[in-house]
């Protein structure tokens, strides 16, 4: 093949593979123009406002997106997060343990779930989607019987200041994301462990024949999973200052719309922590211009709804071609 | 051979303003099997892809039967008459032959409502007796052999009566005898004056099978002629354009060092039974035998994809366990897949990805941190080397043709530092110029002091490239022939030794 040929190849892919990559930064613009449209969206408590309450829907994304990435899916989350909602507060309220120590309680026991998930997919050969919606009953009835269903509130108010307390203008919870989003940013692109998750998800066998161990990135992805969702956990039960075991029961399907939003691909080996931040800023975006305009929760969740399957339908049509 | 079943007029077909077919014609006749050979990349499949609907051309005309056709979609191409074969079967492997044969006709021989099976079995037996293969059609495919599942598509091709019938590399994954049992089918389609378009890398076939043959090359119709004018050579300088030449192996057997890998009595269940050799560095040593002795499922085990029964395995003189392919890799062990798509490349990953992946270990910064300019650079380096036709290291494997594909996997393990290298099959689906390349390649490995096993289905290569050859049948090490031993006729009265 001629050099012009290829040269003209390689443009046309350029142009298609940018134009991949940054719709969604692109929407993401469009829509943020056209919101600021609308006076009570454009001052800065409001905008302050969805970065503060995007930012722990952000890092629990970024943990589902690991497990996408390597190729599987994560219905466990919800219950990871009301488990370590209920139990940090119960740890804290009812047996008087310092929130340090009950911290490290609650984040081991999100690394033993992210374990079980994990072990269970490698070893046991148990598809994920089953595997995890297993877990998610077991934690569900776990945190129903230690609460009897009920929240447990009293947690100190310096507690609060994770989810609202601020530097000057920038929410804590802000920073928190940029930081955790810069180190999973060099984690997953930088680091040899982080690329072999894109090498596992894109195709498992061979990476396996590569010498990569597949077992330990496939666990790694399910525990960086549920670790996140632990610290998500904790920046949500902080904005009322009380355990629930309801907390994360709507989020598991925002952490998906945010996933594909993004450019990960549902197949795995394909997508970018940066695609996670900027999917859940777009949807933040969209649920509070509905809330501004007056949208009823229920159709936001019909518009919800029809942003997912769009973004699918896009996704697997370019897969096609 | 009369009249002119499909006859497809100057098409051209450009992707990303790349011209993939300029102005091609071509024509084949009932009653005959015409030949389409090409490199990989040559414009063969995509004009296969226009005639089977699969793409549109840009421009041109296709007739089938004399009437004009838009093949739009695969659906208008069969109903014009055309099926294809592709070199991935087809199949679901949970139905039975019957059932895969007539999937998604069955209302024509049943109640939709109440699938009786035994009138399409009934009708399956009678277009297996046609063409005179024996499969009994309530067996499941997957109980099949790849060969027989190959009979089952092309009397799934003549259930929707098609008169045009496409094969892609049918023979790749077939037995001798299996081809044999092939080409008994085929000419009896040719006699019921089927038209059959034969796509093959294998030429040698070609003036068994075909009746004419028509050679491609970047996008263009170079020359086509009847089987009875042509001679082997003349095919393949047609095809590359150039002449190749064939240069036996010399060896200096002073040169080889010390015993590099020392296996013995490895078992692993049926088809890996108390195999013992050993090689040295700077040594070639190929495996022959037909498909299914064992030869992949042997490498398999010393690499750590398969676990072994018993047996023992040594590097440099040391007993070592490879329990999972990572130890195989620390050991400077590294296995090139035959099987490509599927354990070779991860397409989703750009090329210079692919090629530090066994390791990454090599291009960290400060411990952790990966260094994509030296992954970078030595990827420039692997691709001059092996000459991978990419306009950059950074393009996604994806985008490759299966030849380049290839080349970035030996590419992959050549920089992994590996010194015992297991080529399985190395020039699978290797365009003809190129494999010259990667033979002189392994020969140049092997002067560095690699040592080097290579498993191939085809003599010559192994002939051309080896110092010693062991052959296997079923799952054993039927003997050992060294280089000037080395025979066609040794090679297969050991690989049949034990199937007969």
């Amino acid at each position: 093949m001629s050099n012009s040929k290829q040269k003209s190849i390689n443009s046309g892919l350029r142009l298609k593979t940018f134009l991949n990559d940054w719709m969604i930064v692109f929407l993401f613009i469009i829509l943020f123009a056209l919101s600021c449209l609308n006076p009570n969206f454009r001052t800065t408590t409001n905008i302050m406002n969805i970065l503060r309450q995007a930012s722990f829907v952000a890092i629990i994304a970024m943990g589902e997106f690991f497990v996408i990435l390597v190729g599987h899916m994560d219905m466990s989350i919800t219950s990871t997060i009301n488990i370590v909602s209920i139990f940090f507060a119960g740890f804290v309220v009812n047996n008087g343990i310092p929130m340090g120590p009950a911290f490290l309680i609650v984040l081991f026991m999100s690394i033993f779930i992210g374990i079980i998930n994990g072990l269970l997919v490698v070893y046991g050969k148990v598809p994920s989607f089953i595997a995890t919606l297993v877990v998610m009953n077991i934690l569900k009835g776990l945190s129903y019987i230690y609460s009897g269903g009920l929240p447990i509130s009293g947690l100190p108010s310096s507690f609060g200041d994770l989810a609202l307390g601020k530097l000057g203008v920038v929410p804590y919870a802000l920073i928190l994301m940029v930081a955790v989003a810069i180190i999973l940013y060099i984690f997953s692109e930088h680091t040899a462990v982080g690329r072999s998750f894109y090498a596992v998800g894109g195709n498992s066998e061979a990476s396996k024949l590569s010498g990569i161990n597949i077992k330990f990135v496939i666990i790694l992805a399910f525990v960086i999973c549920a670790i996140l969702s632990a610290i998500g956990a904790l920046g949500l039960t902080s904005r009322t200052l009380s355990g629930n075991v309801t907390l994360g029961d709507n989020i598991l399907f925002d952490v998906m719309t945010i996933c594909v939003l993004g450019g990960t691909s549902l197949s795995g080996g394909k997508g970018r922590v940066v695609g996670v931040v900027i999917g859940t800023l777009f949807l933040q975006v969209i649920s509070n211009i509905m809330v501004i305009l007056g949208v009823n929760t229920y159709l936001q969740w019909v518009v919800k709804g029809l942003i997912l399957i769009v973004v699918v339908l896009i996704d697997s049509r370019s897969k096609k071609e | 051979m009369d009249k002119n079943l499909v006859e497809m007029k100057n098409i051209s077909k450009a992707f990303f303003g790349v011209q993939a077919l300029d102005n091609v014609s071509f024509e084949l006749s009932s009653g005959e099997v015409h030949a389409l050979v090409g490199e990989n990349g040559a414009g063969k499949s995509t004009l296969m892809k226009i005639l089977t609907g699969i793409y549109q051309k840009d421009s041109g005309e296709v007739f089938v039967d004399g009437h004009k056709q838009k093949l739009n979609s695969v659906r208008e191409s069969m109903q014009a008459g055309i099926s294809m074969i592709h070199q991935e079967l087809n199949l679901v492997n949970h139905l039975t032959v019957a059932q895969n044969i007539f999937i998604g006709k069955e209302s024509e021989y049943s109640s939709p409502f109440y699938l009786n099976d035994n009138k399409i079995n009934q009708k399956a037996k009678e277009i297996c007796s046609e063409i005179g293969i024996d499969i009994d059609p309530k067996i499941l495919v997957s109980e099949l052999t790849v060969a027989k599942q190959q009979m089952v598509e092309i009397a799934k091709a003549l259930s929707t009566d098609s008169k045009i019938i496409i094969m892609d590399e049918p023979t790749a994954s077939l037995t001798n005898e299996e081809i044999k049992d092939l080409f008994t089918v085929i000419k009896r389609l040719r006699k019921q004056n089927k038209g059959i378009i034969y796509i093959s890398h294998k030429l040698e076939e070609l003036f068994q099978i075909a009746d004419r043959v028509s050679v491609m090359r970047d996008g263009v119709m170079v020359d086509s002629f009847p089987i009875d004018q042509a001679n082997e050579d003349m095919i393949i300088q047609k095809m590359v354009g150039r002449e190749i030449k064939i240069k036996p192996p010399i060896f200096d057997e002073s040169q080889f060092g010390d015993t590099a890998l020392a296996v013995t009595n490895l078992t692993s269940g049926n088809l890996v039974r108390d195999i013992t050799f050993s090689i040295r560095y700077g040594e070639i040593v190929g495996f022959a035998g037909l498909v299914g002795a064992g030869r992949s499922e042997t490498m398999k085990v010393i690499f750590g994809a398969d676990q072994k029964d018993s047996g023992e395995i040594k590097v440099n003189g040391q007993v070592v366990k490879i329990n999972n392919p990572y130890d195989a890799v620390n050991n400077g062990v590294a296995y090139l897949s035959e099987d490509r798509k599927t354990e070779g490349v991860i397409t989703t990953l750009p090329i210079y990805e692919n090629i530090s992946l066994p390791k990454l270990k090599d291009f960290l910064d400060l411990g952790f941190l990966l260094n994509e300019k030296k992954e970078i650079k030595n990827a420039e380096k692997m691709i001059e080397m092996l000459d991978v036709r990419t306009p950059s290291p950074s393009q996604l494997l994806q985008y490759l043709s299966g030849g380049n594909q290839q080349k970035v996997v030996v590419a992959k393990w050549l920089s992994s530092g590996a010194k015992i290298l297991i080529f399985d099959e190395p020039t699978r689906g290797i365009d003809v110029g190129a494999k010259d390349q990667i033979y002189d390649l392994v020969q140049e490995l092997a002067k560095d002091g690699n040592a080097i096993i290579v498993i191939s289905s085809e003599m010559q290569e192994i002939m051309r490239l080896c110092n010693r050859v062991l052959v296997m049948a079923e799952g054993r090490i039927t003997g050992e022939l060294d280089s000037k031993d080395i025979s066609q006729e040794k090679i297969m009265s050991l690989a049949v030794n034990r199937a007969n």
